[in-house]
């Protein structure tokens, strides 16, 4: 008996055109409604409308939605590119300290009283001096294996960690502080058109950057010694990813602060939909990490009057589903 | 077309020698036993042929090429090396792991084409696994997961095989069918060399047969001339009896 076996191509084209669909929906939802056709004429057609409705399209949904699907596929891609590094189906985006370090650099400026560029910015570059510390670390130890840079990764985080709960202690209890709590929290509330046309092009280089390397993750994972015998250079192929990962997840946090559990479970949902080989993997999880997170971010700004921060969401949705994961175990990993 | 290993030593503190004063040759089609009993050394001397760990004195080539100036992927271009007991931690499928072979033939943003599937699946079914090939590589028995690996060295196309206790881990009849795919392949010219613990494995071989022992080659020479009741009692320590069945020799360990 031949089992009917959905093929890969059929899967991401799927995925392609539920991610457009719900893109549209996107647009149109909101606190004040659009149509959907309003908005794919506005959108695809240049249909001229209202005023009104243009500057809502165009200058608030539009780059907010965009911006919910680059963080999402950011953070699903780095997950993966890393679950596959590390050898470990339990590691995230987050490992090498990426939001330890953009915390600390977000809650500083909010002391030092930045606007929210100088927030954003700050978040960025201590995002990637967290992750240069953790990889600067683990390259003292000879042989710099993928555990030595896990350890290092959990070293960095906590001192920054510490550095965030300092700023925290220090800063005041009516203003900054609730600035800096919500910040890490996560939220897609402060994107403008700009935020987008900045970091869109950097997330984007580190996608690519994991998307053109992707089938070699699937050496990594079968272990060093393995991989170097079958012709990798290590340090430059591990050196490729976690750059790549880094700039693609600092630039993620620095627009949507602290959002959890993306590039955790969103490679689990890809490797049950396509398996474990990356050259699939990477491309399915980019596309359900952007729907994912443009869906909890509706839910976000539309489910209340006020903002639900995305990292509440994304935890609240996030763990029950692991659980799932691990009671139906179909990914079976050992 | 030579493998050549000279006076080669290695440690890994500096202090210990793992193996010493090593030099040894291996030619087009020869198969090279490495035989000798637990931390002798073997799988250390093997791991440093394929330059994964770094000798601290000595040389080894590849037709007459420097193995510390050869890239990563010069290398396993030469040299296909077959790791001891491997598991992975992702459910890769077998035809998956074969092809992970094709590494060091495509560039660095290169994703396996049809024909590198192709060639992998050739090997799976020259193997006898080609009903494996969508299978999961962690869901499959040990001797199958040994020949999903042979298929993935042998995508590689290099020309000499690194075999790390080829035959462990394996029941009776695979250990047999092991040491016969591994004739096969010498006859098509491939050199290969490789650790074992049974002196069996070798006469079976018929190989040149090293025997290592504290980190040093005690004897080197054909199978018939070295594996001796005198040298498997100096290095095993036990006594033992090489007997002829139907003009196969084996070893049969005794009481004295």
């Amino acid at each position: 008996m031949r089992r009917f076996v959905l093929t890969y191509k059929f899967i991401l084209l799927m995925l392609i055109f539920l991610l457009f669909v719900v893109f549209l929906v996107s647009v149109a939802v909101g606190r004040y409604p659009l149509s959907v056709d309003v908005v794919f004429g506005a959108l695809f057609l240049h249909n001229s409308s209202e005023s009104v409705v243009s500057n809502i399209i165009f200058n608030i949904r539009l780059p907010r939605v965009i911006a919910a699907m680059l963080v999402g596929a950011a953070l699903a891609v780095s997950g993966a590119a890393f679950q596959g590094l590390f050898k470990n189906p339990l590691v995230s985006s987050y490992q090498l300290g990426v939001s330890s370090g953009a915390g600390f650099g977000a809650a500083l400026a909010i002391l030092s009283a930045g606007s929210t560029v100088i927030v954003q910015s700050s978040a960025f570059i201590f995002g990637i001096v967290a992750v240069s510390a953790s990889f600067a670390m683990s390259r003292i130890y000879k042989g710099s294996s993928a555990l030595t840079l896990v350890l290092s990764g959990i070293i960095i985080g906590s001192f920054f960690s510490a550095l965030v709960s300092l700023m925290q202690y220090i800063a005041d209890p009516r203003e900054t502080l609730p600035a800096i709590v919500f910040w890490l929290m996560g939220s897609l509330s402060s994107v403008t058109v700009d935020t987008v046309r900045v970091a869109a092009p950097v997330i984007l280089i580190g996608i690519v950057g994991i998307f053109v390397v992707r089938w070699r993750i699937n050496i990594l994972a079968m272990g060093e010694d393995e991989a170097r015998a079958l012709g990798i250079d290590l340090r430059i192929l591990v050196a490729i990813i976690v750059a790549c990962c880094t700039i693609a997840t600092a630039s993620a946090v620095c627009i949507s602060g602290i959002v959890g559990w993306v590039g955790l479970i969103i490679p689990h949902i890809g490797r049950m939909l396509v398996g474990p080989d990356y050259k699939k993997l990477i491309p399915v999880s980019a596309v359900i990490g952007a729907f994912y997170l443009v869906v909890i971010d509706d839910i976000a700004r539309s489910l209340t009057s006020g903002e639900i921060p995305l990292g509440i969401l994304t935890a609240l949705v996030g763990t029950p589903f692991f659980g799932y994961l691990l009671w139906k175990a179909k990914t079976s990993w050992s | 077309m030579l493998l050549q290993v000279e006076e080669v030593k290695f440690s890994y503190d500096g202090k210990k020698n793992v193996f010493e004063n090593i030099s040894f040759s291996v030619k087009e089609g020869e198969i090279f036993c490495i035989l000798g009993p637990n931390g002798s050394g073997k799988s250390t001397l093997l791991k440093c042929i394929d330059n994964l760990l770094s000798l601290n004195s000595g040389r080894v080539s590849f037709d007459g090429k420097d193995l510390v100036s050869m890239s990563r992927k010069d290398l396993a271009t030469y040299a296909g090396f077959l790791p001891q007991l491997h598991v992975s931690t992702f459910p890769f499928s077998v035809a998956e792991v074969a092809v992970m072979g094709r590494s060091p033939h495509l560039s660095l943003a290169a994703s396996p084409s049809v024909k590198d599937y192709a060639l992998a699946e050739a090997n799976l079914r020259m193997l006898g696994i080609e009903h494996l090939a969508d299978k999961p590589y962690t869901n499959i028995s040990g001797g199958e997961r040994q020949l999903a690996l042979i298929a993935m060295v042998l995508t590689q196309q290099p020309r000499f095989l690194l075999l790390d206790e080829p035959t462990s881990h394996l029941d009776f009849g695979n250990q047999i069918r092991m040491l016969n795919l591994i004739r096969t392949l010498s006859q098509k010219g491939l050199s290969i060399i490789l650790t074992t613990h049974f002196p069996d494995h070798a006469f079976h071989l018929s190989s040149t047969v090293a025997m290592m022992n504290e980190g040093a080659f005690m004897a080197v020479g054909n199978a018939d001339d070295i594996i001796t009741e005198k040298n498997l009692k100096k290095i095993y320590g036990i006594n033992v009896q090489i007997a002829y069945v139907n003009s196969s020799k084996v070893c049969v360990p005794v009481k004295k």
